[in-house]
C-alpha cells in the first residue's frame, strides 16, 4: 500500500495499458458570476483491466467527470481519450454509438425502460445497434448475476438489487471496454450492495473489463483495486490497494 | 386555493394553450355556422323586402283564385291612392344553352308594375320591361343561357309548352347565392300571355302621403273577390316566409359536421387534461397532504377547466365571427348584402357549448386524479404507465352498445321498409360506434401490438425501435384509445362519406344507363307526343342508329360506337329548327352535371371534415408532446445506451404512426360498413367500394399521424443523456 499525501499530479501509474484518461478536463456550469467550475483542468488516467473507485466529497465532480469521461456529457475543454478515440472531436451520433458499442452504464437508479422486461432491458445495447447476442455469451452473462428465473419479469417486479443486477448484465452484455457505474449501490442495502460490488469486481477479475465506479461508501471503495480522489473538481490523491481504513483516513483528511 | 389554480395554469400554459386552440377552432365552426346562416338569411329577406319596399297596402287574392284586372282600376280610383298595380306570378320553362326549351327547368316569372316605386327592381344592367314581349333576367340566369340585354330568351308555361319569344332589356342580381331558381321578370301583359287562368294574385297601392289607412283598406276589404289586405311590412314579411330560407337549408348539415369536430376535440381535451393531471399528480398529492380536501382540488382542476373553456370560447366566437364575414362576401357579393348577423343567441349557444364541452371533457380525468390517496401519489414517479384494468362495466356496455347499434343496421340495410331504414342505419350507426369508443382501452392496444408486430419482420437496430415504440404506445390503454379515438372519428366519417358519395356517383351510371341505353334523349316540351315528321327526320339523319320511344314521352337515340354524340346532336338540332319546344340532351352531359354537383357537395363535406382531422391532429401531437415530457428521463436513458438522434425521431414516428394505423384500420372498417348498410337501405342506391379514395384516407391518417410526432420527436432528440442521471 502506498498513500500520496502531496498533491497529486496524474503521473502516469505503472500499471500499463490505459483505458481511458482524462486530459486537462474543465467542466464549467452556467455563465458569469453564477459559473460553477465543477471540474478544473483535471487529468487521471484509468488503467486497463482494473476496478477504479472515484471518491470525493459531495459537488466535488465525482458525477461530472464520469458523465464526461462516458460520453454523456461534453467538457467545456481538454480532452477525453478511450484508448485511440478522443471523445471531445466526436459529434452526437458518433458519441451515442461510440457509447452503445464500446461502453457500459450501472446508475444509481432508473437504469432499465419500465416498458421492457428484464431480458429485453439487457439486450437492449445490442439490439439498438441491430445485432444478435450470442447465446452462450447471453446464458454466462445472466449466469453469473444470478438473474436467470427474472428474465421475462418487468423492472416494476423487481427489487432494487435485482434491477441493479440487470443493470449490471446489460453493461456487460455488449463485452465493453469500459463499464461506469455512478454510486451503483447508493439505494441498496448493505447485502445487495455487496453483491453488486462482488458482481463489478468479478467483470473484472473474471471478464477482463475495465470498470470506473463513482462511490461515497468505503466499503465499495476498498473492493475497488484503485482510488482516486477529488476535491473541488481537482485531483486530490490516490490510494492504491485501498482498504476501508486507509480510505476513511484518506476522506478525512480531504475535509480538512 | 386561487392562487394555487392560478400558479398551477400559468406552469402549463403551453399545453393548456393547445387545449384552448382545439376549442377555439370547433367553437369557432360552429359559431361560424350560425352567424353565416344567418347573415345569408337576413341578406336574402333583406333584398326581398327591398323589392316590395314601395308598396303601402295589397290586397290579396285567395289561394288559387285570381282578382280580374279591372279590380286594378278600381283600386286606383280609391281616393288617397297614388298608384295601384296589379301583380301575377307564374311558373314557367327556360330555354337551355341551344335555344331549346328545357322541359327540366323550373323560373318565376313576376309581372312588374310600370310606377317604378311599386316595382322595387334593382336593376345591374339596362331598364325596367315596358312592352309585353321585353324581360328581365337575372344575371346568372343570363350567364347560363348566354344571352345579353338586346337578345331574346324564350319561355314556356309549365303546362301547355308553347313558347313565347321575349326581349332581354335589363338584368338583376340574383336573389340568393344559393339558390339556383332563375327569378324573370316581366310587363303584367307580357305575364298574361303565359298565366292560365288569368288575372293578378295581388294588387299593390301607393298612397298620397297623409292618406288615412283605415279608410282605404275598409274599402279595399270590400272589394271583389279580395281576400286579405295587407300593410307593405307585413306583405314583405309574407314574401320572406314564403320563400324557403338559404341559411336554413344550409344550417343543419353544417352543425351536424360542426358536432363531428365537438366530438373530436372532446377527446381531445379530455386527453390532455388526463396527461396534465397525471403530471402534477405529486403537485396535487402535496397538496393534499398539507391539507387541500379532495373537493377543493376537484374544484381547483375544474376552475382551470372553465378559464380555458371561456377563453377558448369567447376567442373561438371572434374567429367564427370573421370566417362567417369572409365566407359570406365570397358566396354572396351582391348589392344589398347584409352586414355580418351576430345575434346574441349563436353567441350564447357558441359560449355554452364550448365552455360544457371543455368542463365535460375535464371531468373525468379531475375525479380520478382526486381518488388517488396523497402518500400512494408521492411515491410514484409518473412515467405515463396506467396500471388500471378496464372495468366489465366498460367492457359490457360496450359490447351491448355494438351489439345493439349492429342489429339496427341488419335490420336497418334489410327487412325494414325503405323510409324507416336509413333512420335506423344511421341510429345503428352512431349506437355502434359510441361502442367501439367506448371499448377502445380494450379494442386499441391489442391492434396496436399487432400491427406493431407487423414489424418484427424488420431487420436490426429498425426493429427494436419499432418494439420500443409499440410498447410505448400501449403502456396506457386509456390513453392511446383516446387519442387514437380522436382520429378514429373523423376517418370514419370520412370513409363513410366517401363511400356513400361514391355509391351515389356509381348509382348515378347504373340508373341512367338502365333507363336509357341510349347516347341522346330528344326531349318534347310541348303538348303531346314529339311530332311525327320530326321522329321520321331523325331517323333518316346518317349520324343517328336506332330511334326509339321513351316512357316520358321523348325518344332515346343511339349514335353509332365511338362517336360521343356530339355531330348526331347538332344534325338533330339543325333538322328540328323550327321545333323550339324539342331540346337534346346528352347523357354523357347528364352524367357530367350529375357528377359535377356531387363533385361540388363531397369537396365542401371533406372541407368541413378537414377540420374534425385538423383538431384530432393537434390531438396526437399534443400527446406525444406531453409523453416526451413524461418520459425525459427514459428517453435520456435510451440516449445513453446508444439510441441515436434519428432513432428517436424514428421512435417517436412510428410510435405516432401506428396509432394513425389503427385510427386507419378501425375507421375505414366502420365507415365503410356504416356506408354500406347505409345504401342498401336506399333501393335507387348501389354499393360501391371506392378503394382509391378509402387508401388514400387510410394514408392521410397515418401521415397525419407522422407529421404530428415531428416536433415532439425533436423534441426528444435533443434530450440530453445525463438527464437521465438527474436527480429528481
Ligand atoms: N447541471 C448542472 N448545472 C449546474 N451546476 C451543476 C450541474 N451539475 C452539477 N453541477 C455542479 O457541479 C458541481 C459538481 O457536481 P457533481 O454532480 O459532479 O458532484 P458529485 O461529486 O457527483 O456530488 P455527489 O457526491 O453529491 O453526487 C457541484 O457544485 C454541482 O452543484
Ligand atoms: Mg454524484
Amino acid at each position: 500500500m502506498s498513500i500520496q499525501t502531496h498533491a497529486y499530479t496524474g503521473s502516469e501509474t505503472d500499471s500499463g495499458a490505459v483505458a481511458v484518461r482524462a486530459v486537462g478536463l474543465t467542466k464549467v456550469y452556467g455563465a458569469d458570476r453564477t459559473a460553477v467550475r465543477a471540474l478544473d483542468g483535471i487529468s487521471v488516467p484509468f488503467a486497463a483491466g482494473r476496478f477504479t473507485a472515484i471518491m470525493g466529497p459531495s459537488g466535488s465532480g465525482k458525477s461530472t467527470l464520469v458523465h464526461c469521461l462516458a460520453g454523456l456529457d461534453t467538457a467545456t475543454s481538454g480532452r477525453v481519450l478511450l484508448g485511440d478515440t478522443d471523445l471531445t472531436s466526436l459529434g452526437d451520433t458518433e458519441l451515442t454509438l461510440l457509447r452503445r458499442d464500446r461502453l457500459g452504464f450501472v446508475f444509481q437508479a432508473f437504469n432499465l425502460l419500465p416498458t421492457l422486461n428484464a431480458e429485453a432491458n439487457v439486450l437492449l445495447p445490442l439490439r439498438l445497434a441491430g445485432r444478435t447476442v450470442d447465446p452462450a455469451w447471453f446464458d454466462e452473462v445472466v449466469g453469473i448475476l444470478g438473474i436467470q428465473d427474472r428474465l421475462t419479469h418487468r423492472p416494476s417486479e423487481l427489487s432494487g438489487g435485482q434491477q441493479q443486477r440487470v443493470a449490471v448484465a446489460r453493461a456487460l452484455i455488449n463485452r465493453p471496454e469500459v463499464i461506469f457505474a455512478d454510486e451503483p449501490t447508493g439505494n441498496l442495502d448493505s447485502r445487495s450492495g455487496g453483491e453488486v460490488l462482488a458482481l463489478l469486481r468479478a467483470s473484472v477479475r473474471e471478464l477482463g473489463r475495465t470498470v470506473v465506479m463513482v462511490t461515497h461508501d468505503p466499503a465499495a471503495a476498498a473492493a475497488a483495486d484503485h482510488v482516486v480522489l477529488l476535491a473541488d473538481g481537482r485531483l486530490a490523491g490516490e490510494i492504491a490497494d485501498p482498504t476501508v481504513d486507509t480510505v476513511i483516513d484518506h476522506l478525512r483528511r480531504l475535509g480538512d | 386555493m386561487r392562487g394555487v389554480i392560478v400558479a398551477g395554469l400559468r406552469a402549463h400554459l403551453p399545453r393548456l394553450g393547445l387545449t384552448g386552440l382545439v376549442v377555439v377552432l370547433s367553437v369557432g365552426f360552429t359559431a361560424a355556422t350560425l352567424m353565416l346562416t344567418d347573415s345569408l338569411d337576413r341578406a336574402r329577406i333583406d333584398r326581398l323586402a327591398d323589392t316590395v319596399a314601395g308598396v303601402d297596402l295589397t290586397v290579396l287574392a285567395a289561394t288559387g283564385e285570381y282578382l280580374d284586372e279591372a279590380a286594378a282600376t278600381d283600386v286606383a280610383g280609391i281616393d288617397g291612392v297614388a298608384a295601384a298595380a296589379p301583380r301575377r306570378e307564374v311558373g314557367v320553362k327556360t330555354v337551355d344553352p341551344d335555344g331549346r326549351i328545357d322541359p327540366l327547368s323550373s323560373a318565376r316569372l313576376s309581372a312588374v308594375p310600370d310606377d317604378a316605386e311599386l316595382a322595387g327592381l334593382a336593376l345591374t344592367e339596362g331598364r325596367a320591361p315596358a312592352a309585353d314581349d321585353e324581360v328581365v333576367l337575372d344575371t346568372r340566369t343570363a350567364a347560363r343561357a348566354g344571352v345579353e340585354p338586346g337578345e331574346t330568351f324564350a319561355v314556356a308555361a309549365m303546362d301547355s309548352g308553347a313558347p313565347a319569344e321575349l326581349t332581354v332589356v335589363g338584368l338583376v342580381e340574383p336573389p340568393s347565392p344559393t339558390r339556383l331558381d332563375p327569378e324573370l321578370y316581366a310587363t303584367y301583359g307580357g305575364v298574361g300571355r303565359l298565366a292560365e287562368p288569368a288575372g293578378a294574385d295581388r294588387v299593390d297601392l301607393r298612397l298620397e302621403p297623409g292618406t288615412d289607412t283605415g279608410q282605404v283598406r275598409a274599402e279595399l276589404a270590400a272589394l271583389d273577390g279580395a281576400d286579405r289586405v295587407l300593410s307593405g311590412g307585413e306583405l314583405a314579411q309574407l314574401v320572406a316566409d314564403r320563400s324557403a330560407l338559404t341559411g336554413g337549408e344550409l344550417r343543419l348539415p353544417l352543425l351536424m359536421l360542426g358536432a363531428v369536430s365537438l366530438l373530436v376535440a372532446a377527446f381531445v381535451i379530455a386527453n390532455i387534461f388526463r396527461i396534465l393531471i397525471a403530471a402534477r399528480t405529486r403537485e396535487l398529492a402535496l397538496l393534499r397532504t398539507v391539507g387541500a380536501t379532495r373537493r377543493q382540488v376537484l374544484r381547483g382542476l375544474l376552475a382551470e377547466s372553465v378559464a380555458i373553456g371561456i377563453a377558448g370560447s369567447v376567442a373561438g366566437v371572434g374567429l367564427g365571427a370573421v370566417a362567417a364575414l369572409v365566407t359570406a362576401t365570397v358566396i354572396d357579393s351582391g348589392p344589398g348584402r347584409a352586414p355580418l348577423v351576430v345575434s346574441p343567441s349563436s353567441v350564447v349557444w357558441s359560449l355554452v357549448v364550448g365552455v360544457l364541452v371543455t368542463v365535460g371533457s375535464a371531468v373525468p380525468p379531475a375525479r380520478i386524479a382526486t381518488r388517488v390517496s396523497p402518500l400512494a401519489a408521492l411515491h410514484t414517479v409518473p412515467d405515463g404507465a396506467d396500471s388500471r384494468t378496464v372495468g366489465r362495466v366498460r367492457a359490457g356496455s360496450g359490447l351491448l352498445a355494438m351489439a345493439a347499434g349492429a342489429l339496427l343496421l341488419i335490420a336497418g340495410a334489410g327487412p325494414v321498409s325503405p323510409d324507416t331504414g336509413l333512420v335506423a342505419v344511421v341510429v345503428g350507426a352512431a349506437v355502434c360506434f359510441l361502442g367501439l369508443l367506448v371499448l377502445g382501452p380494450l379494442v386499441v392496444p391489442p391492434l396496436v401490438r399487432a400491427l406493431g408486430a407487423g414489424t418484427a419482420r424488420l431487420a436490426g437496430a429498425a426493429r427494436s425501435t419499432a418494439e420500443l415504440a409499440t410498447g410505448n404506445a400501449v403502456r396506457n390503454p386509456r390513453r392511446v384509445a383516446a387519442t387514437t379515438a380522436a382520429l378514429l372519428i373523423g376517418v370514419t366519417t370520412v370513409a363513410g362519406f366517401v363511400t356513400v358519395a361514391e355509391s351515389s356517383r356509381g348509382s348515378v351510371d347504373v340508373v341512367v344507363d338502365g333507363q336509357l341505353p341510349a347516347d341522346l334523349v330528344v326531349h318534347w316540351a310541348g303538348e303531346g307526343d314529339v311530332p311525327a315528321g320530326a321522329v321520321r327526320a331523325i331517323e333518316n339523319l346518317p349520324e343517328t342508329g336506332a330511334v326509339a320511344e321513351t316512357a316520358g314521352g321523348g325518344l332515346a337515340v343511339d349514335v353509332p360506337d365511338g362517336d360521343d354524340g356530339e355531330a348526331a346532336r347538332a344534325a338533330i338540332l339543325e333538322a328540328t329548327h323550327d321545333l323550339q319546344e324539342l331540346s337534346v340532351e346528352s347523357l354523357v352531359d347528364r352524367r357530367t352535371e350529375l357528377n359535377e354537383d356531387l363533385d361540388d357537395a363531397v369537396n365542401v363535406v371533406l372541407g368541413v371534415l378537414a377540420l374534425a382531422l385538423v383538431i384530432a391532429f393537434i390531438g396526437i401531437a399534443n400527446t406525444l408532446s406531453l409523453s416526451v415530457h413524461e418520459r425525459t428521463r427514459e428517453i435520456g436513458l435510451l440516449r445513453a445506451l446508444g439510441l441515436t438522434r434519428r432513432q428517436t425521431r424514428i421512435l417517436l414516428g412510428v410510435e405516432a404512426a401506428l396509432m394513425g394505423a389503427v385510427a386507419a384500420v378501425l375507421g375505414t372498417a366502420a365507415g365503410a360498413l356504416f356506408a354500406w348498410a347505409a345504401v342498401l337501405s336506399v333501393d335507387e342506391l348501389v354499393f360501391v367500394v371506392p378503394w382509391g379514395l378509402l387508401a388514400l384516407s387510410a394514408v392521410v391518417a397515418v401521415a397525419l399521424g407522422v407529421l404530428a410526432s415531428l416536433v415532439p420527436g425533436r423534441r426528444a432528440a435533443r434530450t440530453a443523456p445525463v438527464t437521465a442521471l438527474a436527480a429528481e
